[in-house]
């Protein structure tokens, strides 16, 4: 029987514990039962872990509970008239009822918003694999667009061709630059030499250029392949790329710019949308206007309406603050 | 005030009953010695519930409820199965008295295991009620700039009557010659046990594993409420409930009535209930 008491006292006092624990950031919200009823008879929680602080305003002994049907889901029981008492208990979203004193008193409403299953850990996991995967499909296609490039040799045509197709592949991964270490910073250089050789005064001599290009994106590519890159930072890549964008937008945007920047924002998409069933999940509202944004971007820099400087900048600054509250939404 | 001294009253007769009813069967039987390790469960559980309840209000946590609903109606089964138990032996015990007299009954108590399992039901029942108790009084501690140092005075005065109500149970059962204590309390513990059992219903549901006939079968609660003396003294020692749901109601009856033919069976027809033989 002794053992049975000590696995009683532990079971206690580790949930105690754990409580103990999580005190400080559970919501904490009042409720006071009198003669005649709860005050306020409705009460609007949020989902999860929630502390009611029941104030006995009656002159009996009172037993307040959560019920959903006839199921109670957690009650405080034997509160003497003026005393308070805590019961803080984890709520699914859904509409409760409350009892409030005297069998005949009529019942509160107690409802419970938004989201219930939080993100963790292992939901995570699913979109890093994915981008992994996806980044390797990228890099294929850029050791592809890079041969295309040494094949064109002297055509310019198809040497622009195969350039814009390069850099598409290498901005498709800007989201995860950062993580490519050393690599990253000369092939923007070369992105941008070689930008200014093909579409600009064309004074320069290619060759060593282009070469260089070669050279400096191999390495990008073979750093970057073994990367797996932790949901926290591909979610901060993204945004921090997202926010870049407004800056980059200018009024002369040549048709090789903006393809520039349509690759940046496909490098954005190509993040959130892997991790938009976990938000849909948890923030519905602001997955959906995310994606908004990024469609409305897209038809900014692709389409072939009446685009202006502002617009541009306009859809592009929404983007980013749309995008703003994805990593506290996922926990991250 | 007079709520916390009732509801302490109510929690304290539960456990101070089933310790009463435990140490005047021990004593009809004649094994006054095992009152030893009654005791020593009584004490293991006032200090086991002491210590959960320091825990809890220093940690500023609470307790588990589903936890404990569970943990009382696992009690309440324990000792409803074991009163029920008891009970039926006395009613053979009474019936049999003057052939077997106290050599039969010390037989049948010689293998010992009976005694552990009294002092098992003895800290459970203080335990189950305990750790509420403690909690209450730490409450009306903590909240006395709020509802005055009366209620702390109340609450305790109530467990200190709750104890004496134990006692007094015992003492009258003392006055009972042996076959009248047994046919007597016999029927008393029926009673109890059917309460107990109706509880542990309650106490499922609360757990919220019991959802079954929830409707309420009668609403005494402005008639004779829980949170009043009478109704808060037969709450403690019947298991009485103000508004019980129809599940109680049926599980009540549903023990108590082949309980009670068992019993009479058992009784009958030697000595039928009849008057008490007080010596």
């Amino acid at each position: 029987m002794r053992t049975l008491f000590s696995h009683v006292a532990f079971i206690v006092f580790a949930s105690l514990a754990a409580q103990g624990a999580q005190a400080a950031d559970v919501p904490t919200l009042p409720i006071a039962v009198t003669a005649q009823g709860c005050e306020p008879m409705a009460l609007t929680a949020p989902a999860g872990k929630v502390t009611f602080v029941i104030a006995n305003k009656s002159t009996r002994a009172l037993e307040w509970e959560i019920l959903q049907g006839v199921m109670i889901i957690d009650e405080r029981e034997n509160i003497a008239p003026g005393f308070k008492a805590k019961l803080t208990t984890k709520l699914e979203p859904g509409v409760y009822d409350i009892t409030c004193g005297l069998l005949d008193n009529p019942r509160g409403k107690l409802t419970v918003t938004g989201a219930t299953a939080a993100i963790t850990p292992g939901d995570l996991t699913g979109p890093v694999a994915e981008y992994r995967f996806g980044a390797a499909q990228v890099l294929s296609d850029l050791e592809t667009a890079l041969g295309r490039l040494k094949a064109a040799g002297a055509n310019r045509e198809a040497a622009r061709k195969a350039f814009v197709e390069v850099r598409a592949a290498a901005l498709a991964l800007a989201p995860i630059w950062a993580e490519a270490g050393a690599t990253a910073g000369p092939l923007r250089t070369d992105l941008e030499d070689a930008d200014r050789l093909l579409f600009g005064d064309g004074a320069a001599e290619a060759a060593p250029i282009l070469d260089k290009l070669d050279k400096d994106a191999r390495a990008f590519a073979a750093a970057v392949r073994p990367l797996v890159t932790p949901a926290d930072r591909l979610v901060a890549g993204a945004l921090a790329l997202a926010r870049g964008l407004p800056a980059k937008i200018e009024a002369s945007a040549s048709p090789s710019a903006l393809s520039a920047l349509e690759a940046e924002r496909a490098a954005v998409e190509r993040v959130i949308v892997l991790f938009n069933p976990l938000w849909m999940r948890v923030n519905a509202p602001a997955a959906g206007a995310a994606s908004l944004a990024l469609a409305r971007l897209k038809s900014e820099l692709t389409g072939a309406g009446a685009q202006t400087l502002e617009t541009r900048r306009a859809a592009a600054t929404e983007l980013a603050e749309r995008l703003a509250g994805l990593p506290a939404d996922l926990g991250l | 005030m007079l709520v916390p001294f009732l509801i302490m009253l109510r929690e304290g007769v539960e456990a101070a009953l089933i310790v009463a009813i435990v140490a005047s069967y021990l004593d009809h039987v004649g094994r006054g010695d095992a009152m030893r390790s009654v005791w020593i469960g009584v004490a293991a559980a006032v200090a086991l519930s002491a210590a959960i309840g320091v825990a809890i209000a220093v940690s500023a946590s609470e307790l588990p409820q589903r936890l404990q609903e569970l943990f009382e109606a696992a009690v309440g089964l324990f000792a409803a199965v074991m009163l029920t138990a008891m009970a039926l032996w006395m009613g053979k015990a009474a019936k049999s008295i003057r052939a077997a007299l106290h050599a039969g009954i010390e037989k049948a108590f010689a293998s010992g295991s009976q005694g552990v399992a009294l002092a098992g039901l003895a800290f459970f029942a203080v335990a189950r009620e305990g750790i509420e108790s403690v909690l209450f009084l730490m409450a009306a501690w903590q909240q006395r700039d709020d509802v005055g140092i009366e209620a702390l005075f109340g609450a305790v005065g109530g467990l200190v009557v709750a104890i004496g109500v134990g006692i007094a149970l015992h003492r009258g059962g003392r006055r009972f010659n042996l076959a009248g204590f047994f046919r007597w309390t016999g029927l008393f513990i029926l009673f109890v046990a059917a309460g107990l059992l109706a509880g542990a219903l309650r106490a499922l549901h609360e757990a919220g594993l019991w959802n079954g006939l929830q409707g309420i079968a009668f609403d005494l609660s402005r008639v004779l409420p829980t949170d009043g003396f009478l109704g808060a003294l037969l709450a403690g020692v019947f298991g009485y409930a103000d508004a019980p749901t129809w599940g109680e109601v049926a599980l009540w009856l549903a023990y108590f009535i082949p309980a009670l033919i068992l019993f009479r069976r058992a009784t009958a027809p030697a000595a039928p209930i009849g008057k008490p033989v007080i010596s």
